[in-house]
């Protein structure tokens, strides 16, 4: 559980026009290849999630949420709620311990990760934070990883119901600067975002570019 | 049955005409009867010791069962003295949760099986009426009050192979018992004639699923707190209620009667000409044996000898085995019937 | 002792009647008649083939009646399953895609069971029909018939619903198979079924169904003082308590009102 809050940092917000994330990616070397840290996933075409914690562990949980995903269209011709991903995905996290006999082999140890789910489902734009316990709580706006604290705090300061998907991605930004050390630029960050274009039915998820990234750094 | 409606193309989407799809589901059947799906050890046993035709009727007070005393073994009139008729559930004002029989007056279970090992009782029963004899009589005026709403009488005539239903009481019996345990330590509900045909014809369909079906069909009659069920179960899983029921030969001969003695029987009563709508007891009784009547004359693997289940909001009662009178004087004229003279 | 005769026990039985479902733009009619029979021989004239599931989808099934009633008791239980799960009242064409799922997992073993599903969708809230086989292909379409009678039923659906060998007044616009008003369509259903009923012996004793009304409609054509004359004579239609409808609806349906309709068909 403490594990957790030593990952990176990790903001999504919710807006009435989509639901965006923003994660901070820690470049430790500066011969690494940045573009080779991914910590924002897509989970469907209209739900995508952000890491914070062992991300390896993260791969198995978002396998696990796409099969559901899919799974759901197949069987029932509609995308899948955001919150039933999440539900889907805990019901993964409470399967460590001792396999008895002829159940299936368990996991050694609990996820040491946690996520941000993001996604626009019938119900609108909605955001949802998992813990290693297997917990999923529903958030208008949530920092997760090591500077949660101050960024929690600077969400609660500076998040209205009614921002635009510009704003929060301006928001999101300034609070990852406030707890990065060094320099915020498109290279050391990831921005995402799931919205619904105007007058279209399905919602999208994407992961913005790096000319996307700059430029919103630019104009912060 | 099912090719009744011609082989191969008997789904086609005609309406667009562009789009057809020919499908029979038969072939596919067979296919997985072949043993194409790994079943090959699996045998479908045939009926040997059967037992033919049974009816059901709704009257006035309730249900009216009725089976022979046959056991048949192919053409062979094996056993003669065995009784079709289950009484598998009764839950009464005097003791919920269990097979009443002494609750006071008609109606309930007699002592008239055709021999002491056909006894009506099963030995839970008996069981049962040990129990109760030893209660307190101010426990059961507390009983009687609790449960006046709660009385509730199942029970079965059968058709088909004897010693599926012998496996059928024993799995039944078992289902019972369960329910009478649980209804010693609270206020649990009695089983519904419902809810008995339900878990029966899951017993039944489940059986046909698996390719090894338990041969009988079955026509269940209860009664509970004064509302009557009657409801039919066979091999398949096929289920149906009706306010008279036959099964097999007895559909084709018995069943016309019933209808009409019904029916003529709401049309009078619905033209003001009889109280109420339904059959009273001499009524329904009088319809059961004629219809017995004929299927003797008409049924070579019947017997003329039979008993008549009668279920009411008081209990059941099996009548004790009788026989009609029969007529085949008739026979002597006939040339195909007896010795003729030339 | 009996002769050796090669017995194969046969797992399917048919069991007649016929089904039969109309959508509009703005309801939806499903209707089936309440006959059992097996050969020549009637087992009940009243046993339901047309089953309510949500408080705005409606299955009627038709075919060999164990495996139709067990496998509507399979699909309920599938929705119970997911309005739990997910919270929510399974949408029509969802319901359409699950039986399809459910119906060709059975491919080595089908179900001989044709269903027609009906009720109101979800987003746009018109009349919708979908018919399947026995092992899952499905569409959707305006009608359909299955069962027995289908043969008798479906062409005069597609002349007086389709409008097919109908051709437009010179300048008229083409035909459109949606607009049919309730009253018409409650009229093709009761004539389709007194003309099987005719012809058909598998088909009669009661005609008993649902109609199903999208949100916000009004039932002025349906029930109260201005249906006289305008609904079929012997038809008895009576509003549906969706707390009585034996429906999954955990979410209350977003207004759909529901209607039983009967009408006693000859019984001959």
């Amino acid at each position: 559980m403490e594990a957790i809050k030593l990952g990176s940092t990790t903001v999504g917000i919710t807006t009435p026009h989509g639901t965006i994330l923003a994660v901070e990616k820690r470049v430790q070397s500066t011969l690494l290849e940045t573009s080779s840290i991914e910590k924002i996933m897509e989970i469907d075409s209209h739900i995508g999630c952000a890491m914070s914690g062992l991300t390896a562990d993260a791969r198995t949980m978002v396998e696990h949420a796409r099969m559901t995903g899919q799974m759901h269209a197949f069987t029932y011709d509609e995308p899948i709620k955001v919150e039933s991903v999440a539900q889907a995905v805990c019901d993964l996290a409470l399967r460590f311990g001792e396999s008895v006999d002829d159940d299936e082999a368990m996991m050694s140890r609990p996820f040491g990760v946690a996520l941000l789910i993001a996604g626009v489902d019938e119900f609108g734009p909605s955001l949802f934070h998992t813990d290693p316990s297997g917990t999923f709580t529903r958030y208008d706006a949530k920092a997760i990883g090591s500077g949660s604290d101050a960024a929690q705090t600077s969400l609660q300061d500076a998040y209205n119901k009614n921002m635009t998907l510009d704003e929060a991605h301006r928001l999101a930004l300034k609070i990852l600067k406030e707890v990065m050390e060094e320099k915020v630029d498109e290279n050391n960050i990831q921005l995402a975002q799931v919205v619904r274009a105007e007058g279209s039915k399905e919602a999208k998820f994407e992961i913005l570019s790096g000319e996307a990234t700059k430029q919103l750094i630019a104009a912060m | 049955m099912y090719n009744s409606h011609g082989h191969g193309h008997f789904y086609s989407r005609s309406s667009s005409g562009e789009y057809g799809y020919g499908y029979d589901v038969g072939q596919a059947g067979r296919d997985f009867l072949n043993g194409g799906m790994g079943g090959e050890k699996q045998v479908t046993q045939q009926p040997l010791v059967t037992g033919t035709s049974v009816l059901g009727l709704k009257y006035a007070d309730g249900i009216m069962l009725a089976a022979d005393n046959l056991a048949s073994y192919g053409s062979l009139a094996r056993f003669k003295d065995i009784q079709r008729l289950y009484p598998l559930y009764s839950s009464s004002a005097a003791h919920p949760g269990q097979t009443s029989q002494s609750t006071a007056g008609a109606g309930v279970l007699s002592e008239s099986a055709p021999n002491p090992s056909n006894s009506a009782k099963t030995e839970s029963e008996v069981m049962a009426d040990k129990e109760s004899k030893e209660k307190d009589p101010k426990d059961e005026k507390k009983d009687e009050k609790k449960a006046q709403s709660r009385s509730s009488h199942t029970c079965l005539a059968v058709a088909g192979d004897m010693s599926d239903f012998q496996y059928l009481k024993k799995i039944l019996e078992g289902v019972v018992t369960k329910e009478r345990a649980q209804s010693t330590t609270d206020a649990h509900p009695a089983l519904a004639p419902e809810q008995i045909y339900e878990y029966l014809s899951n017993v039944m369909y489940a059986r046909r699923s698996k390719m090894n079906p338990l041969w009988n069909a079955i026509v269940l009659g209860g009664v509970k707190d004064g509302k009557s069920f009657l409801g039919y179960i066979d091999l398949l899983g096929t289920t149906y209620q009706a306010p008279t029921l036959a099964t097999g030969f007895a559909s084709h001969f018995a069943q016309p009667l019933l209808r009409e003695a019904y029916e003529e029987r709401e049309a009078a009563g619905k033209r003001g000409e009889k109280e109420g709508l339904l059959l009273s007891r001499e009524e329904a009784e009088a319809v059961l044996d004629n219809c017995m009547k004929v299927l003797f004359y008409r049924d070579a693997r019947s017997l003329n000898k039979y008993q008549i289940a009668t279920i009411t909001d008081a209990g059941i009662d099996i009548s004790a085995s009788r026989e009609n009178q029969t007529e085949w004087k008739f026979a002597e004229g006939l040339r195909g019937y007896g010795p003729q003279k030339q | 002792m009996p002769e050796a005769i090669q017995h194969r026990f046969d797992p399917y039985s048919s069991n007649g009647g016929s089904i039969l479902a109309i959508a509009g733009k703005d309801f939806a009619v499903v209707a089936g008649d309440t006959r059992q029979s097996e050969g020549y021989s009637i087992q009940s004239r009243y046993q339901k083939k047309v089953f309510p599931l949500t408080s705005k989808a409606i299955l009627a099934v038709n075919g060999f009646a164990a495996d139709g009633n067990n496998f509507v008791k399979r699909v309920k239980q599938r929705l119970e399953w997911y309005t739990h799960a997910h919270n929510k009242e399974m949408p029509i064409k969802s319901i359409a895609r699950l039986i399809q799922t459910m119906l060709y997992a059975r491919r080595m073993f089908p179900y001989y069971v044709y269903n027609v599903l009906a009720g109101i969708e979800e987003d746009d809230g018109t009349g919708a029909v979908y018919s399947f086989d026995p092992v899952g292909s499905y569409e959707r379409e305006t009608c359909r018939a299955a069962g027995a009678a289908q043969s008798l039923l479906q062409p005069f659906l597609d002349n007086q619903i389709y409008f097919r060998n109908h051709t437009p007044a010179p300048g008229q616009p083409p035909f459109d198979p949606s607009t049919h008003p309730l009253s018409t369509v409650l009229s093709i259903l009761v004539d389709s079924f007194s003309s099987a009923t005719e012809r058909h012996i598998e088909v009669g004793d009661f005609l008993e169904g649902y109609v199903i009304l999208s949100p916000g409609r009004t039932s002025d054509d349906l029930i109260g003082e201005g249906v006289k004359g305008v609904l079929p004579e012997g038809m008895t239609v009576e509003e549906q308590d969706p707390e009585d409808l034996d429906v999954q609806s955990a979410v209350a349906g977003k207004g759909c009102r529901v209607f039983l309709v009967r009408k006693e068909l000859k019984r001959d």
